[in-house]
């Protein structure tokens, strides 16, 4: 009885046999496409260290059509069109600060996480009328294989895996850099290198003219950066984003409690509780509140009555800043020193 | 344990906490509840993120201070935060109690049966499409979120036979987890991922007195109308047939209850949004220490519920990472999920759940 319960069914050899073979042809085509190499993420590359995080873009070769670089992977070969033709995909915000300084269009640009579809950060709306906006983070490579680009400028913290752009078209990989670094490497891969250069002199010039403008109320003044999301507030250091170019570049001096709280401590931005909201003893602050709801954000803070207890607050030395602020390239920098400058219009220490 | 019965037939108007024995005295487990809870807020307005000591507090609190910001600080920021916190954990204990006690369900509470996640997407969605929306007007769209994600888990549940209390804990995680699915959905779209902890898990930040103004009244007539129901509460713990018998108008008790339950989560929610577990933990915690008399369980539960919130915001408060503060509900998950943990292994052993 026993035996014949554990008898094997007569088709049981061939269905195994079938099963088998069936498994082996799955694990060769799984094999083949290892060896083809897995489709790693550019960020999992530069954890591996297969990405030179710090070399720069240069040019190996060039002809009138074609433009070859060694970018941060290695070497790439790019179309050397003229740029009013050319469609230049930028897959970072960096890159594409860089593209609208050295006045080329891009073909289409990201949008950050904190910002709603359609919606390009404040500071870049004036030079991306009728851009076509990417929602990098969500956009899948079909997406980016409609838009059909010439050429494609990526981070090396990018969500596409190289194999998959370059599919798409001809991909540069930009090193990790400061915002100088990136717009000279975009200008190389473009072949602008003096436009480039010419846009950091003005900007220099601009930050040099500032510094000056503002000499008066540098030496007098303490200043904070506070950036409120719904309820939360967050105090800057010098090292996010624009920041910098109000600790640095116009050189104002933090409030004590910047100092203690984030620049002491070593950190670039430190969360503040409530409570702690009411020692900000800045003379004057900059406050950008995030999107969305920045209405009701807003209005939820000027209602607070620690804010309103806050010393700055009371003198009405409080100045809505763009999110520049929480960027680090060259438009944004450039914007954060218009900013200032216009915080400073606003309290009438320039003439009317 | 058996399934809530058929609703029965009118009864007559008999007043049915007379049919019951008086509660059992148990003063000493009141009192120890009212001195946790006394316990709780002095420690929860003592202490905080190093601004405000127990000593500033104090000499605010007595009047000699003179410096106005630490006299703002308490007003303004201590105090309501702390009477908030104490508020929100009162009502959802009691809006537990009341569900198990109606239910007969040890696993219902506002976390599980799609209140927290119906009014929370509720108020979400009402503060972005119209920020410029009153208190009031918030406080309406999270009643109608919660009557609404209550009435989708209570129909899922009946859409097979019967609600027995597995049935009815499964159709509220499953209507929770959609609910909050669509949260997270719309937190993404609005791109507010760093504000996505304030939807998910309940917290309280920035209270205001004016907040507070308008909770507390609907928190006090739902937290008085629980102790009022508190004895029908306990007759239906005899079962639906004799509390029947015993005079009790089941479908009246039944349509209060949920009104009373509804009227104790909106405002909690209002404030702190969907705090986890303080309505599923705190009554079975309560009845472990007094007894399963409801009519002294639900003002137990209430004041156990209030200390156990007030001690997850001053946790939440002291512990920052720095300088950001955990949002209490982080603290009433952790907690919750133990008990749960330690609930699972007693029905194992047992093979019941203990109720």
């Amino acid at each position: 009885m026993l035996s014949r319960r554990w008898r094997l069914a007569p088709c049981f050899w061939p269905r195994l046999h079938r099963t088998l073979r069936g498994a082996a042809t799955a694990l060769a085509v799984l094999g083949s496409l290892a060896c083809d190499g897995p489709p790693t993420p550019l960020r999992g590359r530069a954890r591996s260290g297969q990405v030179q995080l710090d070399h720069p873009v240069s040019v190996l070769s060039e002809t009138p059509q074609l433009r070859t670089l060694r970018d941060a992977v290695g070497e790439v070969t790019v179309p050397a069109r003229p740029l009013r033709v050319l469609r230049v995909l930028p897959l970072g915000f960096n890159s594409t600060d860089a593209l609208v300084l050295l006045g080329v269009r891009p073909w289409a640009a990201p949008l950050h996480m904190s910002h709603a579809a359609g919606d390009f950060a404040d500071y870049q709306r004036p030079y991306l009328k009728g851009v076509t906006s990417l929602s990098v983070f969500d956009a899948g490579i079909e997406q980016l294989l409609a838009l059909a680009p010439d050429l494609i400028v990526a981070d090396a913290g990018s969500p596409f895996s190289l194999a998959q752009l370059r599919q798409v078209a001809p991909t540069v990989v930009l090193r990790v850099a400061g915002a100088e670094q990136r717009l000279r490497d975009v200008a190389t891969v473009l072949g602008l290198p003096d436009r480039a250069e010419a846009r950091l002199a003005d900007y220099a010039a601009k930050l040099a003219e500032a510094r000056a403008l503002l000499a008066g109320p540098r030496a007098t003044e303490k200043v904070a950066i506070l950036r409120v999301h719904m309820k939360q507030f967050r105090l800057y250091g010098n090292a996010l984003g624009s920041a910098d170019v109000l600790f640095g570049g116009l050189g104002f001096e933090p409030s004590p409690l910047v100092r203690q709280r984030v620049i002491d401590r070593q950190l670039a931005q430190s969360p503040l509780d409530e409570e702690s909201l009411a020692l900000l003893d800045a003379d004057r602050i900059f406050l950008y509140v995030d999107p969305p709801a920045q209405g009701r954000t807003f209005e939820l803070l000027r209602r607070n009555p620690v804010w309103q207890a806050v010393p700055a607050v009371r003198a009405g030395r409080v100045h809505r800043i763009s999110s520049a602020i929480i960027w680090d390239t060259l438009l944004a920098r450039a914007r954060m020193v218009d900013d200032v400058l216009e915080a400073y219009g606003k309290a009438r220490i320039f003439g009317t | 344990m058996s399934a809530p019965a058929a609703p029965p037939a009118p009864s007559p108007s008999l007043r049915p906490a007379a049919s019951l024995p008086p509660a059992p005295g148990h003063r000493g487990a009141r009192l120890f509840a009212a001195l946790t809870l006394l316990g709780a807020g002095v420690a929860a307005l003592a202490f905080g993120n190093g601004v405000l000591g127990p000593r500033e507090v104090w000499s605010v609190l007595v009047g000699d201070e003179t410096a106005p910001i630490l006299r703002l600080l308490v007003h303004e920021v201590r105090l309501p935060r702390v009477l908030a916190a104490a508020l929100v954990g009162a009502c959802l204990a009691a809006a537990g109690a009341l569900m198990q006690g109606m239910t007969r369900n040890p696993l219902a509470s506002p976390g599980l049966m799609g209140l927290n996640a119906g009014g929370g997407l509720a108020m979400l969605v009402t503060v972005l499409a119209w920020p410029e929306v009153s208190e009031l007007g918030i406080f309406l769209a999270i009643f109608l979120g919660a009557a609404g994600g209550a009435a989708l888990a209570f129909g899922t549940a009946a859409l097979g036979r019967g609600t027995s209390p597995e049935r009815l804990a499964l159709a509220g995680i499953i209507v929770s987890g959609l609910l909050t699915a669509i949260t997270g959905q719309v937190v993404v779209f609005n791109a507010m991922t760093q504000d996505r902890l304030s939807y998910t898990v309940g917290g309280l930040y920035s209270i205001r007195w004016e907040q507070l103004a308008a909770a507390a009244p609907l928190a006090a007539v739902g937290l008085g109308l629980a102790l009022v129901l508190a004895p029908r509460i306990a007759v239906l713990a005899l079962g639906a047939d004799v509390s029947v018998g015993l005079g009790l108008n089941l479908g009246r008790t039944r349509a209060a209850v949920t009104g009373a339950v509804l009227l104790l989560v909106v405002p909690s929610l209002a404030l702190a949004g969907p705090v986890a577990f303080i309505g599923l933990l705190v009554p079975h915690l309560t009845r472990r220490l007094v007894g399963t008399d409801a009519r002294v369980v639900v003002p137990a539960a209430m004041l156990f519920g209030g200390a156990l919130a007030l001690l997850a915001d001053l946790a939440g408060r002291c512990a920052t990472f720095q300088g950001a503060e955990v949002p209490m509900g982080v603290y009433t998950a952790l907690i919750g999920a133990c008990f749960f943990l330690v609930l699972a292994r007693g029905l194992r052993k047992g093979g019941q759940w203990s109720c």
